[in-house]
């Protein structure tokens, strides 16, 4: 038995999951705006005791989402690996979307700020090419060409206000699922990666205005 | 019976910190990733490479600070961070890493006030229980330091005695009244900028590069602190301070003056540092004379400058008061300073929950 621990809080609807031999055994959700960092640990607490004795690698959501959030998952996920000596590794929280049945295809979109929106295309459970940026009029072209294949977002409301984009949010049952299936190999090789959010853009720098004298 | 030692975390600003101190008061290590590269070309710290930064080091950190003190997680009785004040992105970091480690480790987690990890780290000494002298403190001073620091030492490690403190960073300029550890009263603040930012200011004004504390501090050591009579805003005598008119008067100085001129860019940095210091020095004692107390300590970031702490050790010699200067190596943000306040929390049998939030905005009274 081995088991895969899951925390996921990249976007307002935070979670932890316990996948055990391919099944769930625990998940617990919380909404939380801004307070992941308070919320967090009761569950992380109860998902522990059951998983500590055989916990094989822990998983963390890294976007695209809240890069603040997903921050969060990343320490919290580090310092539970640093203790319990597993690999810590980071997937996609757009690769883990919580839907009752999963398409094989599907694409997450999300609003990426300042007039960008986000699209993710996801087959067979690995991503697509890259994350890519578009403005509002590519955006929603896009939509219109792709309407064939299943539209997610993990935002409050649909992008643009389109319609057929289901909202939903990621899933750390689905995550922790998704790393129970690599290989060791996998897990310490990913274990390397610098571990960080999904940064869509470079941070935005706000430029001092000139002082009059 | 081993000993106890306490693991902190600082992510407060842009300084990524871990230090290990033992419960004698040794600091066993302290490691800092300092990101002023990173934000030196933005002319002071942005908040999201901050906390970007911070996430990228500060478990590796952890790794850092325990072998460089020999120890395991195992040998960690506890596990401490900075849950504010300070920008939210980059305390989230330090303070949710400590609580997984607390969690996992199944060890107590303490949320400690950066300000008050400033506050009392004049009592800190590297070594535990042998004070030693660090590089840099002035002659004049160093007796009364390690005097005053050893006695307290001597009637327990644990204990802070009652003081006057004086906080001043670039976030922070405060007179605090010290009764015991976790019993403050402020009394007084700055109303405008800190005495930190004023320098960081006044430096980028005068084309010097950020961090401008040390810069001035460099270039006023050959300049003449009375080429210019920038204004000293006592407030009317109370305990809070003004930093914001001496920036501006600055400010309007300039254009009148040839700052390729070597001589005449020392004389702005001296006299403008002098102001600065006149202020700090003279209201502290002040203050410490209204509150009759014969102990000064000094700490944060701005008590770091060599004009600060030789005014200070001449002014208290002469009014006979004792006064603690933070070793330099303690007064920027670190971790060790964390520690030791947790540690000072911990003796007195204080921990926090693991659901304690950040607050950027804390107060030295809340916690």
């Amino acid at each position: 038995m081995s088991s895969c621990l899951a925390i996921e809080t990249a976007t307002a609807r935070g979670g932890v999951a316990v996948v055990r031999d391919g099944v769930t055994v625990y998940e617990q959700h919380f909404a939380s705006e801004r307070s992941h960092n308070s919320q967090l640990f009761s569950p992380l607490s109860e998902a522990l005791k059951l998983c500590r004795s055989d916990l094989r690698c822990i998983v963390t959501g890294t976007g695209p989402g809240s890069y603040t959030g997903a921050r969060i998952g990343i320490a919290a996920a580090q310092g539970l690996g640093l203790s319990l000596n597993v690999p810590v590794i980071g997937l996609l929280s757009v690769l883990a979307p919580e839907v009752d049945k999963l398409p094989p295809e599907f694409v997450v979109c999300g609003d990426a700020r300042r007039g960008k929106f986000y699209t993710a295309r996801v087959r067979s459970g690995l991503l697509e090419g890259e994350i890519t940026l578009h403005d509002a009029e590519e955006f929603k072209g896009l939509r219109a060409k792709d309407a064939e294949i299943a539209w997610l977002s993990y935002d409050q409301k649909p992008p643009l206000e389109l319609t057929n984009i289901t909202l939903t949010s990621p899933s750390p049952s689905r995550l922790a699922l998704l790393a129970s299936k690599m290989a060791d190999e996998s897990l310490w090789s990913l274990e390397q990666q610098p571990l960080e959010p999904h940064y869509l853009a470079a941070p935005f720098v706000t430029k001092a205005k000139p002082k009059k004298m | 019976m081993s000993a106890t030692c306490i693991l902190g975390l600082e992510t407060s600003c842009d300084e990524t910190a871990v230090a290990i101190v033992r419960d004698d008061g040794a600091v066993l290590s302290s490691v800092v990733a300092s990101q002023i590269e990173i934000h030196r070309i933005h002319g002071g710290v942005v908040p999201e490479l901050a906390s970007r930064n911070h996430v990228l080091h500060a478990s590796a950190l952890v790794e850092q600070a325990l072998t460089d003190a020999g120890l395991t997680l195992k040998d960690i009785s506890a596990f401490a961070a900075t849950v504010g004040p300070g920008l939210v992105s980059s305390l989230l970091i330090g303070s949710t890493l400590a609580k997984a480690l607390a969690l996992a480790e199944d060890k107590p987690f303490l949320a400690i006030n950066h300000l008050e990890g400033h506050l009392l780290s004049p009592f800190m000494s590297g070594t535990g229980l042998q004070p030693v002298c660090s590089p840099g403190i002035l002659p004049g001073l160093v007796s009364d330091w390690q005097d005053a620091r050893a006695t307290h030492r001597s009637q327990t490690c644990a204990t802070i005695p009652p003081h006057l403190a004086l906080i001043v960073s670039g976030g922070h300029t405060m007179l605090v009244q010290v009764r015991g550890v976790g019993e403050y009263e402020v009394l007084g603040r700055t109303r405008d900028d800190a005495a930190g930012e004023a320098f960081d200011k006044v430096a980028k004004m005068l084309a010097l590069p950020y961090p401008g504390g040390p810069e001035i501090d460099q270039h006023a050591c050959s300049g003449n602190r009375q080429a210019y009579d920038f204004p000293r805003s006592m407030l009317g005598g109370g305990s809070d301070f003004s930093f914001s008119g001496l920036k501006t008067s600055v400010l309007y100085l300039l254009p009148k003056l040839n700052l390729a001129d070597e001589a005449v860019l020392n004389d702005v940095c001296a006299s403008f540092q002098e102001a600065v210091v006149d202020v700090l020095v003279e209201k502290t004692l002040a203050a410490a004379r209204d509150q009759c107390q014969k102990v000064i300590a000094i700490s944060g970031g701005v008590s770091c400058n060599s004009r600060l702490r030789q005014r200070f050790a001449e002014r208290c010699t002469e009014e006979g008061f004792q006064v603690l200067l933070a070793e330099p190596r303690y007064t920027t943000d670190n971790a060790a300073m964390i520690a030791f306040a947790a540690m000072q929390r911990w003796k007195m049998g204080s921990t926090s929950p693991l659901e304690t939030d950040v607050d950027p905005n804390l107060l030295l009274q809340a916690r």
